[in-house]
């Protein structure tokens, strides 16, 4: 692929999703690409990059970025973290949580969905610690096309058994043919939107639990920064933020600590709402201790 | 070094399986049927059994049965079989066996199906 052509989608990308390319990566734009130039009709990548350049149709930019964005993800990817969550979060909220509301998790670029119902499966496993609070899972993506999967939340025997053990595939899926399906108690608690990480989520309200993982360590720095900090919005004061294991939530020349967010000893990537007011209960240390 | 029996009779799915478990760090054996497989745990305690269903001589579900019967659960057992139904599944389970595995695998499907019964550590987890 010509640098130029390269340099057009990269540009493309930052501007409309933050992705950031690596020049190393234009092997992967290459095979990513190539079925999107076809279906527009343009005999070769350049030809579809100077489209792009000149006369941009909203749906083909729209195409690009999907194909580029569709992220590869599993069940209980970092086991630990969903231990944490049904060990030591859900029930810490459930005990703090005022009146009845639902507990909310924000599932942020949760592709096909694996990411969002390991959260509901361990909900449902820890169901008896929740004291009848419901959870209310909201998974959202910049590729409709995984939505849709996610939505359907019928996975190949292939993907269903990456990650999940073979008896909570038995308990909470139905066989059907060669896939697997969720049960219907399960996909109740988790719905999927369309949202751009680049745009507010003002229609999303606030939520206590927010996973953002291994996406915003792909996006332009400048643009990961503003994302994070536009999530603080998003965030209730005693929520909690779980990106990646390597993911921090400012580079580590940052002058002063966030103003949002502060990390929680212990686990890395987990981050607590700075104003949090309990955050030294939900430290692994301390659960341990009272365990 | 913990210890792996492959359990199958495709001389082909021994080597890749082999070659995967050791690539995760264990020393491994090799057993052609649940005959051959039985008489190894007669003389060895391996940490791990991964067992095809269909084999001639003795099946994995008939090994199964007589190991758990005559050696308890010292060896954690896990079906690695293209038998994918859940009526299989569930009688593997009833006969104690810890995981199960339908083909087509990978590693990645492998190390995760090991972390769960306790034989990897979970390496991202933090005290």
């Amino acid at each position: 692929m010509r640098i130029a052509d390269f340099e057009t989608v990269r540009e493309l990308l930052v501007r409309e999703s933050g992705l950031s390319l690596d020049p190393a990566e234009s092997f992967m734009l290459e095979t990513r690409l190539k079925p999107i130039a076809e279906k527009w009709g343009y005999p070769t990548l350049g030809a579809m990059s100077m489209a792009l350049r000149l006369v941009p149709d909203r749906n083909m930019v729209a195409d690009v970025v999907e194909a580029m964005t569709f992220q590869e993800t599993s069940f209980f990817r970092d086991q630990h973290i969903f231990d944490f969550i049904g060990e030591a979060l859900l029930p810490a909220i459930t005990r703090h949580k005022k009146g009845k509301k639902p507990i909310r998790i924000w599932s942020a670029g949760c592709s096909t969905g694996q990411e969002a119902y390991s959260v509901a499966l361990t909900a449902a496993q820890k169901k008896d610690a929740l004291k009848g609070r419901i959870v209310e899972i909201i998974g959202t993506d910049i590729s409709r096309s995984a939505l849709d999967v996610a939505r359907h939340a019928t996975y190949s025997q292939f993907d269903a058994q990456n990650g999940l053990s073979i008896r909570m595939q038995m308990d909470y899926f139905d066989q059907i043919g060669e896939n697997w399906r969720l049960k219907t108690d399960i996909r109740q608690h988790v719905s999927f939107h369309y949202h751009n990480l680049l745009d507010p989520a003002d229609g999303g309200g606030v939520f206590d639990i927010i996973l953002c993982r291994y996406v915003l360590c792909n996006f332009d720095p400048a643009v990961r920064q503003e994302t994070l900090d536009r999530m603080a919005e998003n965030l209730a004061p005693e929520g909690v933020l779980i990106l990646g294991s390597d993911e921090r939530v400012q580079d580590e020349s940052a002058q002063s600590d966030n103003k949002y967010y502060t990390a929680l000893p212990g686990l890395d990537g987990v981050y607590v709402a700075s104003s949090h007011p309990y955050a030294d209960k939900l430290s692994p240390a301390k659960i341990a201790q009272s365990a | 070094m913990k210890t792996c029996l492959v359990v199958d009779d495709s001389r082909v799915v021994r080597k890749v399986t082999r070659r995967i478990v050791e690539g995760l760090g264990f020393t491994c054996e090799e057993a052609q049927n649940g005959q051959d497989a039985y008489e190894h745990c007669q003389s060895h305690s391996p940490d791990v059994v991964l067992l095809d269903w269909n084999m001639p001589v003795m099946s994995g579900i008939e090994f199964l049965e007589k190991l758990r019967m005559e050696h308890g659960t010292r060896s954690k057992v896990v079906f690695c079989t293209t038998e994918n139904d859940i009526a299989h599944i569930k009688r593997a389970l009833d006969a104690g066996a810890d995981e199960y595995i339908m083909k087509p695998f990978d590693s990645d499907i492998l190390k995760e199906k090991f972390t769960k019964i306790g034989l990897i550590m979970n390496q991202d987890s933090r005290a």
